[in-house]
């Protein structure tokens, strides 16, 4: 728990400059409605930019407070250096990229049945999940499954 | 006229399609429940999208099932494994663990599903008495009071649902406010933060955000090592379990009250509701010493607290359309995306929803405590199922679920890209409840804001005084100050006058 305390000084800092952009942005808003502030579209985002703001400064500063600035950065430097490093981290990038080729690629351009059933042997072979055979068995009778109930079924359609 | 949308309610539930829903919605719920990672809120989502095609009714038959199903699914694991299934039954394994190192898992098994089933059974009374109080007192409110109540769920969430650190239960809350905020705004439509992106414009759609906030976090903790020792199952031991349930009548009442209550609170889950009656059955309790250390009590507090929550969670969705839990929250939506309209007009446009919301939530809870009891024969091999085989799967749910909604494909990546942000924010401990509270009443808090101050010329007097306003604003006050120890030090100061005095 402790050796995660720069994660605030590093979410503050991100989260201000989100904070920033959004005052900027909704002050842009308010002159491009041509509406008085009180009721223009900006408002709203004006008043949470600025609480955000408020928030993440002050999260900030209680980061500061806890460790001092030399400290925090130091801790982040090898807080960043174990990320790279850990296989958890490796392990959940990969994972992440197999789950992404499915949404922005497979999906795109393949049929939902072929897209799924392509994923879910790859990820269950990449998250040893059991022997081949069994991957290929649950995989083809889960998508078969899913395009039944739903597909015809329920008559929805399927992405 | 609330006998005849009772029986009207009842009919409904009980034909042969409503039927089988709820039993398979229930079990889906109680195996959910039951596998370490996957929460109630998750399951709830998920089926959310599912549902799209199916009747009002059936679809909201299987949701009200699975959230009891999966709020009293979680004991079975904490009980055989010392870890909740989900976060509501964190508290059970503080005796249920213990127990079942006696040889007692089987008996405390029967408690907790029992406690359970009479803690929703307790909650559905409250609902049916307490829905048309609350909207009464909606009625009288007007954009003022919206406003604040919006910005009163947030605060309140954000101190109650962030492990004690307030701060980053606001920024979660402010975050998801600023969510919200994405779209054409709801008065002159006019487009913000959409990078002249059309999918954006629309805005961002509540059902595949839950998903991401809540189902794609559990599917990358996968790839963290997990030990998990799973103990043998015992007999059930109903005639002694039924013994230590009538001695402990008072214990139920109380915790089920305290949980109805919890659940009240916007924001605030069913694991608060847990632990708060777990405390109050061991502090009024003649051997607090036993707690901890296989107490029936607690297992049976615990899981009454956390069950009752649902009723009470649900009493804010119907009369003010503000939820009480992030389950409750994906509830409103999915009550939303069926065509329902929650709020204060709820008892004069259509009354009978309450009554039928009322009527499922019972039979869910009778329904579960009968299958939870078949199924923990199982439990052990359910148990066991690795969540490397189900976690592919899941994901294709989330896929199918965030689609389903309105068909669009955008919907799908906003979904990962979300569920990403996500699990980012769960890393640096940024907590999801204050967030998804945000994402809901945003909308509610930004129109209303801006129609009270154009009723009032911009003028932020009437805020003053009106008097329910005026009650939410020094609630509000109070909330804030009170995380700022700015009220221990007045004590303080008193306590030292005192002394001096």
């Amino acid at each position: 728990m402790e050796n995660r305390k720069h994660l605030d000084f590093v979410t503050s800092i991100v989260l201000s400059i989100v904070a920033a952009y959004v005052i900027l942005d909704s002050i842009r808003m308010t002159i491009d409605s041509g509406e008085v502030l009180y009721y223009s579209p900006g408002l709203m985002p004006l008043i949470l930019g600025c609480g955000l703001l408020v928030c993440t400064v002050g999260l900030f500063f209680r980061s500061i407070k806890d460790k001092g600035l030399s400290k925090n950065l130091e801790d982040l430097k090898q807080g960043i250096s174990a990320f790279v490093k850990s296989d958890v981290v490796k392990k959940t990038a990969i994972g992440l990229i197999i789950m992404g080729i499915y949404v922005f690629v497979l999906l795109e351009r393949l049929h939902f049945v072929i897209a799924s059933l392509i994923f879910l042997i790859v990820f269950s072979l990449f998250l040893k999940s059991g022997s081949i055979i069994k991957i290929i068995i649950l995989s083809v009778v889960t998508v078969g499954l899913i395009y039944v109930v739903f597909q015809m079924g329920f008559g929805v359609p399927l992405p | 006229m609330a006998l005849q949308y009772l029986l009207q309610a009842l009919q409904s539930a009980f034909s042969p399609i409503n039927l089988l829903t709820l039993i398979i919605s229930v079990t889906f719920g109680l195996i959910v429940g039951m596998l370490p990672g996957l929460t109630s809120t998750m399951a709830v989502a998920l089926l959310t999208g599912l549902t799209f095609s199916l009747s009002k009714e059936t679809a909201i038959i299987s949701l009200m099932g699975v959230y009891v199903g999966s709020i009293s699914g979680g004991c079975q694991s904490a009980i055989l494994l010392n870890i909740p299934g989900t976060p509501a039954s964190a508290a059970t394994a503080m005796d249920g663990y213990p127990l079942n190192k006696q040889g007692k898992a089987g008996l405390a098994i029967f408690l907790a599903t029992a406690a359970s089933a009479l803690g929703t059974i307790i909650s559905v009374i409250c609902v049916l008495s307490l829905t048309p109080f609350l909207s009464g007192i909606g009625l009288k409110f007007q954009s003022y009071e919206y406003f604040l109540l919006a910005l009163f769920g947030v605060i309140i969430c954000g101190n109650l649902a962030s492990n004690g650190d307030a701060l980053k239960g606001w920024i979660a809350g402010l975050v998801g406010l600023l969510i919200a905020m994405v779209g054409l705004d709801t008065i002159g439509a006019y487009p913000r933060f959409s990078f002249g992106m059309l999918n954006l414009k629309a805005g961002l759609q509540l059902i595949p955000l839950m998903i991401a906030l809540f189902g794609f976090p559990e599917i990358l903790k996968v790839f963290r090592k997990s030990q998990e020792q799973i103990s043998g199952m015992t007999p059930l031991n109903i005639k002694e379990g039924i013994a230590i349930l009538k001695k402990n009548i008072v214990n139920i009442i109380r915790s089920a009250l305290i949980g109805v209550f919890v659940g009240i609170v916007p924001g605030v889950g069913e694991d608060v509701g847990g632990w708060l009656s777990y405390w109050a059955t061991k502090s009024t309790s003649k051997k607090p010493e036993g707690f901890g250390k296989g107490e029936p009590a607690g297992v049976i507090a615990a899981e009454t607290g956390n069950n009752s929550c649902i009723g009470g969670a649900i009493i804010p969705v119907l009369s003010l359309a503000v939820p009480g839990s992030t389950s409750a929250a994906v509830l409103l939506a999915a009550f939303y995306l069926h065509g329902y309209r929650p709020g204060p007009l709820l008892m004069t446009d259509s009354p009978n929803f309450l009554y039928e919301i009322s009527i499922y939530l019972l039979l869910a809870s009778i329904v579960m405590f009968i299958v939870a009891l078949v199924v923990a024969r199982f439990t052990v091999k359910i148990l066991s199922l690795k969540k490397e085989t189900l976690i592919p799967i899941i994901f294709v749910f989330c896929i199918i679920g965030s689609f389903l909604v309105r068909g669009n494909y955008f919907d799908i990546k906003l979904m990962f890209v979300f569920g990403f942000i996500g699990f980012l924010l769960m890393y640096v401990k940024l907590p999801a409840a204050p967030l998804l509270l945000g994402m809901v009443l945003g909308t509610m808090g930004d129109s209303n804001l801006r129609r009270a101050l154009k009723l009032s010329g911009g003028s932020i007097v009437p805020f003053f005084t009106r008097p329910i306003s005026l009650f939410f604003v020094i609630v509000i006050l109070f909330l804030i100050l009170s995380q700022f120890g700015i009220f221990k030090k007045l004590f303080k100061k008193k306590e030292k006058n005192e002394a001096v005095n």
